[in-house]
């Protein structure tokens, strides 16, 4: 095999993984500060891809304008849902086990939901740059992805100012690093719990329109992106932003590189050994500064 | 008579269970009940883990598929009964518990179920990679023989006892589980890690213990499964849709109860039921029902309806004497 095809497939494993990174980042930061994994992460990323889609085919807005429209939407569904289900999780002081499967139960509800609505079709969000290339010399760059990538850099970037310069994202930290001491401290941290749920909803809706211009939409999009993130999320350490951005841009690049020489199947297995080795080797991640 | 009380008693229990597939000659009742018996058994091996250890598993799935590929390849290569072939299947699934328990159960928190999500991904996808030695998503189907020398039967009847069966011993091995020493063991360490530790229990070898004897015992249901539907593929026996059901129906029955398995079988079964009859045609409308079905059983009752069963089973003999 050619080093050109390698240093290819690297690239633009690199350009999914910036998207990959950001589901993770939306998904580590409710696990960081509440230590429940979001079984229906995917599905939300799922569902605002519809939002963006039914946005382009009703109205024709183009996905990348789409974005300011889904994120505050689905920030307002993630607090919707944090109240109607995981604030009564908390209330009625359900067993870890419970609360897990609640959520996988939301995470068949949802799936299921819009399999109901859209059936199994695929859908494609057809704008006029989802085929255009940039070449440079043997490297062919596809522009939905760059934009991708450079979208997902701006989006994760932000969150790090938030979390580190504006009080909420500091009260948020300190929620995720000792709970008790953040309430002593004054810090609201039932607020905060709905903050990082609804913020994380809203990030995974955020990944879904750049998602739209280079992948087909369809209802069963979800479980493969939760794993992935979750994955993702144990590699860059638990509630760590900047661990599940680079993580996410590692995996994008081993899924690429594995499914480049053996096949898409065992990109998935590769990712399995990967994490199994994390968790032998360095179960804390290599950002996990939050674990408790 | 106080003695034979519950000698008694079981033999009429014996007898009325023995006599039901005589009673309803149906094959449509039978199937449901031999569905029941079926998710008994698989949320009965689930308990020993997530309901005793309260170590959450997603992804049983992945037993329930090595058994079920196992004891069918055996037997199409080398014409080994389905009778022996379950038990290969249920060593072969000890390993590949073991590659997810070894690495997360020296860690706390929620490392485990998402290994088990995992795991059952790799083990679908190598179904799927594999395509020489399992036909991939084509799927084996088997031939029908009725023969019960190969773990067939011509009708659900014969299925009826093999269920019955397989589900009365998972539920007794837990039975006996809950009151032996690694039983306490494993309830101690679920509700107070630190202080079963301080008293010398080893986590990580009891949650171990305990794993491989819920894979063991999936991995079993998993042939018996194959024989009774006659055609297996990565995605019937290998999905995440499995996995969950699996695990509805040992949280909506009582998880850590030795019976509720079974009364969450019947409920999870006769969800299917109405949703297959009322939801006809709609796409994802049992599992859409599933799925709401998990949350409120959750947000209403936690713990479970098997409370509910036992106060019934012992307030009515009192109705009766008054």
């Amino acid at each position: 095999m050619e080093i050109g095809f390698i240093l290819q497939a690297v690239v633009n494993g690199l350009f999914l993984g910036g998207i990959y990174g950001l589901v993770a980042v939306g998904l580590t930061l409710p696990f960081g500060v509440m230590d429940i994994p979001n079984f229906a992460h995917g599905e939300f990323v799922m569902l605002a891809m519809f939002a963006t889609f039914f946005l382009w085919k009703l109205f024709g807005i183009d996905p990348i304008v789409s974005i300011a429209i889904v994120i505050p939407l689905f920030f307002i569904i993630g607090i919707g849902f944090y109240n109607l289900i995981l604030r009564r999780l908390i209330v009625i002081r359900a067993s870890t086990p419970a609360r897990l499967l609640a959520l996988a139960g939301l995470s068949m509800f949802l799936m299921n939901f819009a399999m109901c609505n859209w059936g199994t079709k695929h859908y494609i969000l057809k704008t006029p740059y989802r085929m255009s290339m940039i070449s440079l010399g043997s490297l062919v760059i596809r522009v939905p992805l760059l934009i991708s990538f450079i979208g997902s850099v701006v989006l994760t970037l932000l969150v790090m100012l938030f979390l580190n310069k504006t009080f909420t994202g500091k009260a948020l930290i300190a929620t995720a690093q000792d709970p008790d001491s953040a309430i002593l401290m004054g810090i609201d941290t039932g607020r905060m719990y709905t903050i990082s749920f609804g913020l994380g909803i809203g990030l995974a809706a955020g990944a879904a329109p750049f998602l739209t211009t280079f992948m087909v939409i369809f209802p069963t999009v979800g479980p493969t992106l939760t794993l992935t993130s979750f994955v993702i999320v144990v590699m860059g350490g638990l509630g760590s932003v900047e661990g599940a951005y680079i993580g996410g841009l590692i995996i994008g690049m081993v899924e690429s590189v594995v499914t480049l020489l053996f096949t898409a199947e065992l990109s998935w297995v590769a990712i399995f050994i990967i994490f199994v080795l994390i968790l032998l080797f360095k179960p804390k991640g290599f950002y996990g500064k939050w674990v408790k | 008579m106080g003695k034979y009380k519950k000698t008694v008693q079981t033999v009429i229990f014996i007898i009325v269970m023995v006599l039901i597939p005589i009673i309803f000659p149906s094959q449509t009742i039978l199937h449901y009940i031999n569905l029941v018996f079926f998710f008994t058994a698989l949320a009965a091996a689930w308990n020993y883990i997530s309901g005793f250890g309260g170590q959450l598993s997603l992804g049983h799935s992945a037993f329930f598929a090595v058994g079920a590929y196992t004891s069918t390849l055996l037997y199409l290569w080398y014409g080994l009964t389905p009778w022996i072939g379950m038990l290969i299947g249920g060593l072969f699934a000890l390993p590949v518990a073991f590659i997810i328990g070894y690495p997360t159960f020296r860690l706390r928190g929620t490392y485990f179920v998402l290994s088990t999500l995992a795991l059952a991904e790799v083990v679908r996808r190598l179904l799927m990679y594999f395509k020489d030695i399992t036909r991939g998503s084509v799927g084996i189907p088997l031939q029908f023989t009725g023969d019960p020398r190969v773990l067939q039967f011509p009708g659900e009847r014969g299925y009826y006892y093999v269920f019955f069966s397989i589900a009365l011993v998972t539920l007794l091995v837990g039975w006996k589980l809950r009151w032996s020493k690694l039983g306490y063991y494993l309830i101690a360490i679920r509700e107070e890690q630190n202080a079963a530790e301080a008293l010398g229990v080893n986590p990580h070898r009891y949650k171990l213990a305990a794993l491989l004897m819920s894979a063991f015992f999936t991995a079993l249901v998993g042939s018996v499964y194959a024989q009774w539907a006659c055609y297996i593929d990565p995605s019937a026996v290998g999905s995440i849709e499995l996995s969950i059901q699996i695990a509805m129906a040992g949280i909506l029955g009582g998880m850590g109860t030795v019976w509720g398995p079974f009364a969450g079988a019947i409920i999870l079964v006769l969800a299917q039921f109405m949703g297959l009859t009322f939801l006809k045609g709609l796409i994802g409308g049992v599992y859409m029902l599933y799925g709401a079905l998990l949350i409120a059983a959750i947000l209403l009752r936690p713990q479970g309806v098997i409370g509910f069963f036992e106060r019934a089973y012992e307030v009515f003999p009192k109705l009766l004497k008054r």
